[in-house]
């Protein structure tokens, strides 16, 4: 074999490796529980240790919870674990479910942040923040339409009215929404 | 080119290292405290290595620099000499890089030479050097893969897969270069075409090497970003929202600052002054000062164009090599819906650095006192860098020095 065509060779070996590693290689670092679980917890720590604990990684997060506030130092209207769950590789993608009744203030309140370094994205059915390399999309919960893929979901059933919470549990209970780890907000 | 030529070259270039590695590592590591966007490099190196993606807005970037910039901090610690011995290091690498370039380009001729010179003493490069600007790490990247390629086409050497490495290392490391591979590719196609070499199976050896091998350094350099759970339709969407994040830019907490580096029309047009000062007393103070070295730059616009034309004259694409780089990056930045900063002049120089000492040899050479000359130009270059050196590396120096130079500033801030 002719140095040139072991040096194509080895060009084509490494181009296979690289589509290797774009197509398959993320997909398989993904983990799930093998177990569903419904876990109450009443903080944010909590939750950070019950994902950790349960070694979930390159999830997609379902909140639905109060609707976010600014932090006082940060650049980025977030809630603190969420943007350490994005930046461990814990979470890759999020969404952030609003009840329809805020979710005009809270646009606002997030279109206003002058801190935010980079504006949200609009779409037809809320907002998507760009943030370390991923999407948090924010939409109202009419809007939503549950994922195919398994998610972590974290549920704050006081912050909802009767209806909603009607239509989230029925979500998760049909697995319209399926979730292998539910962290209930106490 | 006379051997004795080549030596007398080569020891002259030996000499411009030399003062070179002293402007750069000079006092370099004195500061302990984050200057300009060092934090952000720092952060996101730290983050890209740890999680694979960044600290902060940055994500948009490719990932390598930041592993550069991590393994430094791993092997000297994270303290200035982490941070900013590797931009050292490549700045000091581009300098003799330039001037092979050039070498293969111009064989017979001073040009190399005094490009060399003109990189190693540019008072904003040298500046840029001392930090962690990421344009530092691409600028070489790019020159090694274009040196490789002039290699290949200029001197009939197997350099091509080499340069395949390099430019794969360049799209790895920021985008400033997306015009300039392709265009210097074609370059070299052409030459070998002119030359009688091109057939079928030329063009499958620039398949191979200068689009899949830059394209699989390119993934695998994501390798930690897609084991977040990505793929590579995720790497899509994150690219262009990358660009659309880009365009949405509207503000910066340092953006007085940035703005005062001059808009990309204004870089090579007149003169910039901006920086930042930490007072001692009322006679002394420290300062790192920019400049856009107008004394030298204000000629480059005129050397591109001058140079083109007589490439186009004398039908010699090598001479219009570096005009075509110079605007294919050069483009970009007008071409890019998104600010432009100075220190994206960065990737320009070596390129107008090269057609402006094309121009001055090409002009001299017919003149019998033209040693005389290049000398008075290199040691009136280092002249003014040795000025202007202690306030663009905060040593401390007497306001009465630098008084006419302070009332150019466009802006100062503390630091």
């Amino acid at each position: 074999m002719t140095n040139r065509a072991i040096t194509h060779a080895i060009i084509l070996t490494l181009f296979v490796i690289a589509l290797i590693v774009a197509f398959a290689y993320g997909p398989r670092q993904i983990k799930h529980l093998s177990i569903r679980q419904s876990v109450s917890v009443a903080t944010a720590g909590e939750l950070d240790q019950l994902w950790h604990a349960n070694g979930v990684h390159g999830r997609i997060a379902v909140l639905f919870t109060r609707h976010m506030k600014p932090q006082q130092d940060s650049r980025f209207p977030e809630i603190d674990y969420l943007d350490k769950a994005l930046q461990e590789g814990i979470v890759r993608k999020a969404y952030i479910i609003i009840p329809d009744s805020v979710w005009v203030t809270s646009m606002v309140e997030i279109l206003q942040d002058e801190s935010v370094i980079i504006v949200p994205m609009k779409t037809d059915s809320g907002a998507i923040l760009l943030h370390r390399g991923g999407r948090i999309h924010i939409l109202p919960l009419s809007q939503y339409i549950p994922n195919a893929e398994m998610s972590l979901v974290v549920y704050e059933p006081t912050f909802w009215s009767e209806q909603e919470r009607f239509r989230i549990e029925g979500m998760l209970a049909t697995q319209q929404l399926d979730a292998d780890l539910v962290a209930l907000v106490r | 080119m006379t051997t004795d030529h080549s030596k007398h070259h080569w020891k002259l270039l030996l000499i411009i290292c030399i003062f070179a590695s002293f402007f750069r590592l000079w006092g370099a590591f004195d500061l302990h405290e984050f200057i300009e966007d060092e934090e952000l490099h720092v952060t996101d190196a730290i983050a890209i290595a740890n999680y694979g993606t960044t600290a902060n807005w940055g994500w948009h970037h490719p990932q390598l620099s930041g592993f550069i910039m991590y393994g430094t901090i791993k092997l000297f610690g994270n303290n200035p000499v982490g941070w900013r011995s590797s931009n050292i290091m490549f700045s000091l690498a581009s300098i003799p890089l330039l001037f092979l370039i050039g070498r293969a380009l111009y064989p017979k001729n001073a040009a190399p030479l005094l490009a060399a010179a003109l990189l190693a003493f540019d008072p904003h490069n040298i500046y840029i050097s001392r930090t962690t600007f990421i344009e530092i790490p691409v600028t070489f990247f790019f020159l090694l893969y274009l040196y490789l390629l002039l290699e290949y086409c200029e001197n009939n050497r197997n350099t091509l897969p080499f340069a395949g490495i390099a430019a794969g290392l360049t799209i790895a490391t920021k985008a400033y270069f997306a015009f300039a591979i392709p265009l210097a590719a074609i370059y070299a196609l052409f030459r070998r075409y002119q030359r009688g070499q091109l057939n079928i199976t030329t063009v499958l050896d620039f398949i191979s090497t200068l689009l899949l091998l830059p394209v699989s350094i390119y993934l695998l350099s994501y390798i930690l970003w897609f084991g977040r759970g990505h793929n590579l339709i995720d790497f899509f969407i994150m690219k262009s929202d990358g660009i659309w994040a880009l365009k949405q830019l509207k503000h910066y907490i340092n953006q007085l600052f940035l703005e005062a580096g001059g808009k990309p029309w204004e870089w090579f047009i007149k003169p910039l002054f901006w920086g930042q000062q930490r007072l001692i007393n009322s006679e002394t103070g420290r300062f790192l000062i920019q400049s856009n070295n107008i004394p030298v730059r204000i000629f480059v616009f005129p050397a591109l164009l001058g140079v083109a034309l007589y490439g186009i004259k004398k039908r010699l694409p090598q001479e219009l090599l570096p005009p075509l780089l110079f605007a294919a990056c050069y483009l970009l930045f007008i071409a890019a819906k998104r600010p432009m900063f100075s220190y994206s002049s960065t990737v320009l120089l070596p390129f107008a650095y090269l057609a402006l000492a094309r121009g001055i040899s090409t002009v001299l050479e017919k003149t019998s006192y033209h040693l005389c000359i290049y000398a008075g130009i290199l040691i009136a270059n280092l002249a003014w860098t040795a000025y202007l050196f202690p306030v663009l590396s905060a040593q401390p120096v007497s306001l009465s020095w630098y008084r006419s130079l302070f009332l150019q500033l466009r802006f100062l801030a503390d630091f």
